[in-house]
């Protein structure tokens, strides 16, 4: 191959290199930047949800704690979580409950408050309280329909009884 | 709060201490084991059951691990809704009361549950209702060992096999030892110990976090846990009142006690286990509440009940609740392995493969179910496929679907066997589709509405009356 060739090929190498290079906060910080990698649900319908992490190999053990902040860049953590034992090496996830409705969001740290892994992000939606009254006058009307129904039957099978044993004495 | 959790315990004293429970309650089935001459006095205590134990062994099988690890779940994911609404289960068993007399009248020689529903509704309806029993023994089976690994995970640090194992291997060996004598005979014993306990926990918790830091600390940082209109928790408290009402009206562990029970004592025995019952759900879910104060949150959440007490109570309160759990564990695994093997020793083997089986052939096949159903047990709870809470729910979808059924089998002439069959299977499909599609605190409603309706609509068209002289089969 001609010199001039070769160092066509070079330089269109280099420009096609750099046409793919990103900046390193650009990369997937899950994967790429952060010692552990956080999962969570996309929605949750009760206010409850499970937060997993996974450690990249080589990290050693250490305890955990969860921050929570209700906007994406953390400028004011609302509260940290404590993640049970030694961190992921005894326990891969955490479940965290009583949100109400609107966007959580979630990142790990250490004790020293370095930031451990990527941020999740949790959308909390409730049930409409139309659906879940519905769904409790349903459950109400069944019910006092089944005790009624319940004591009833029960006290005239126990009349009918005792009239039969009554009969039975007679004879 | 910067202090990470713990173990309560190191794993060589939860070991020691399941080793120590285990020879125990083994040596004990054993002992009384020895008064078992008969199929009948292995299977129902030879029907003479008095009303202290009668009582005891109602609340002690209903304090089970859904008491005692499943509603702190429910109250550390459904807040005060979850906790109060676990405790209206109590009226599974004191709508129980009236029931248990009425089949004590009907079937005087009746065995099981699957012999009521046989001879009331014919086999279609049989068939539907051994589905449902089946899966529900299985779920509920299932839920129990998984519930001794966990409660050996949460306290100690220890696998969860090794739990999950040895609670197995304890509860089917006093039960193939002793039988339904043994089962109510460890009852109660373990309803004394569950009963101090609980006390005795949250007698310790009030006093060591107060009610006001408590409540301050869930309005701050977990508001919808206090909410009274939290649309999740107010659709699941009719929804477990019904999973309650079905798993206790149709599970042969019940109808076996009705059975057993001497004389008149099972209506009271109900209704009283029933009232002993009702304060301990709110007791045990009233410690998940603490749980934030106490910068605990639990990788599952159903093991937030064992790790605040343990937290709270330090080691020696780690021991009493391992005993209490346990023994709910323990009181609940027995009575639903003899329950279940009388199920298929009666209901399939002698009433449909070998109807001439002698008293000693049905006793020994008896303790073979008893031993097939551990093995079987213990296979699907290697793999810890779902919660506690979700994996108990998920049955609930089945079993709501027999309260109406069986209600208006046990008082209704008019009700027919397609009708009931009917209302057990479409209430059973629209429960899990309900499950699916919305959430496990709504199966078990959506299941019974439906199969009440069905059953209204059974009793509106029917022109046939049942003849009650039809339940008087000898065994």
């Amino acid at each position: 191959m001609p010199n001039r060739a070769r160092f066509v090929i070079h330089i269109s190498l280099l420009l096609l290199i750099t046409l793919f290079a990103r900046p390193s906060s650009a990369l997937s910080p899950s994967t790429a930047e952060y010692p552990y990698s956080l999962h969570a649900p996309e929605v949750s319908r009760e206010g409850y949800f499970v937060l997993n992490a996974q450690a990249q190999p080589s990290i050693s053990v250490q305890s955990l704690w969860v921050d929570h902040a209700t906007s994406a860049e953390f400028s004011h953590i609302t509260r940290s979580y404590p993640w049970l034992g030694r961190g992921v090496a005894d326990f891969q996830q955490i479940t965290l409950t009583g949100f109400t409705s609107g966007d959580h969001y979630f990142r790990l740290r250490n004790a020293a408050g370095d930031v451990l892994s990527n941020v999740v992000h949790v959308r909390v939606d409730h049930y409409p309280l139309w659906q879940a009254l519905g769904l409790f006058f349903a459950g109400l009307t069944v019910f006092i329909l089944l005790v009624v129904l319940i004591i009833a039957n029960h006290r005239t099978a126990s009349r009918t009884k005792i009239s039969q044993s009554k009969g039975a004495n007679h004879e | 709060m910067n202090k990470a959790t713990d173990f309560a315990l190191d794993s060589t004293l939860g070991l020691s201490l399941v080793a120590i429970f285990g020879v125990l309650w083994i040596a004990f089935g054993w002992y009384l084991g020895r008064k078992n001459k008969s199929h009948e006095d292995f299977a129902l205590a030879g029907r003479n059951v008095g009303f202290a134990l009668a009582a005891a062994t109602a609340m002690a099988t209903w304090v089970t691990s859904n008491t005692t690890l499943v509603a702190p779940q429910l109250t550390y994911q459904l807040g005060v809704w979850g906790m109060v609404g676990y405790s209206f289960a109590a009226l599974g068993l004191i709508l129980f009361a009236p029931l248990a007399a009425r089949i004590k009248h009907l079937m005087p020689h009746g065995y099981t549950s699957g012999d009521f529903i046989r001879l009331r509704f014919g086999r279609a309806a049989w068939w539907v209702f051994m589905v449902i029993s089946v899966v529900y023994a299985m779920g509920w089976l299932v839920s129990l060992g998984m519930a001794g690994g966990i409660l050996l995970q949460a306290l100690s640090g220890l696998d969860y096999h090794i739990g999950m194992s040895a609670i197995l291997l304890i509860c089917v060996g006093y039960t193939l030892f002793g039988g339904l004598r043994a089962v109510i005979a460890t009852d109660f014993i373990q309803a004394l110990i569950i009963i101090v306990g609980v006390v005795g926990i949250a007698w310790f918790l009030i006093d060591t976090v107060s009610l006001e830091t408590i409540h301050t600390e869930l309005s701050t940082d977990h508001p919808q846990l206090l909410d009274l209109l939290f649309p999740a928790a107010v659709m699941f408290l009719f929804n477990n009142i019904f999973f309650g009402l079905g798993e206790i009206f149709h599970s042969n562990v019940w109808w076996s006690r009705a059975l057993a029970f001497k004389g008149k004592v099972a209506f009271k025995a109900f209704m009283l286990g029933g009232l002993l019952w009702l304060p301990i759900p709110i007791v045990t879910g009233f410690i998940a509440l603490a749980a934030p104060q106490l910068g605990i949150f639990p990788p599952t959440a159903d093991m937030v009940g064992p790790m605040v007490a343990a937290e709270v109570l330090g080691k020696v309160g780690a021991i009493v609740v391992f005993i209490v759990v346990f023994s709910a564990l323990a009181s609940s695994l027995d009575s639903l392995l003899a329950a279940t093997s009388d199920l298929v020793t009666r209901d399939f083997y002698h009433k449909k493969l070998r109807p001439a089986a002698s008293d000693q052939q049905l006793l020994r096949v008896n303790r073979y179910c008893i031993a097939g159903l551990g093995v079987l047990t213990w296979l699907l709870c290697l793999p810890q496929i779902a919660t506690l809470g979700a994996l108990l729910n998920f049955a609930g979808a089945f079993v709501a679907s027999t309260i109406f059924p069986i209600v208006f089998g046990l008082y209704q002439r008019r009700l027919t066997g397609g009708y009931a069959a009917l209302a057990m299977g479409a209430g059973t499909f629209a429960g899990l589709v309900s499950y699916f599609a919305i959430g496990f605190y709504v199966a078990a409603l959506v299941s019974c509405v439906v199969s009440a309706l069905i059953c209204a609509v059974g009793l509106w068209r029917s022109r046939t009356l049942f003849n009650w002289q039809d339940m008087q089969e000898r065994a």
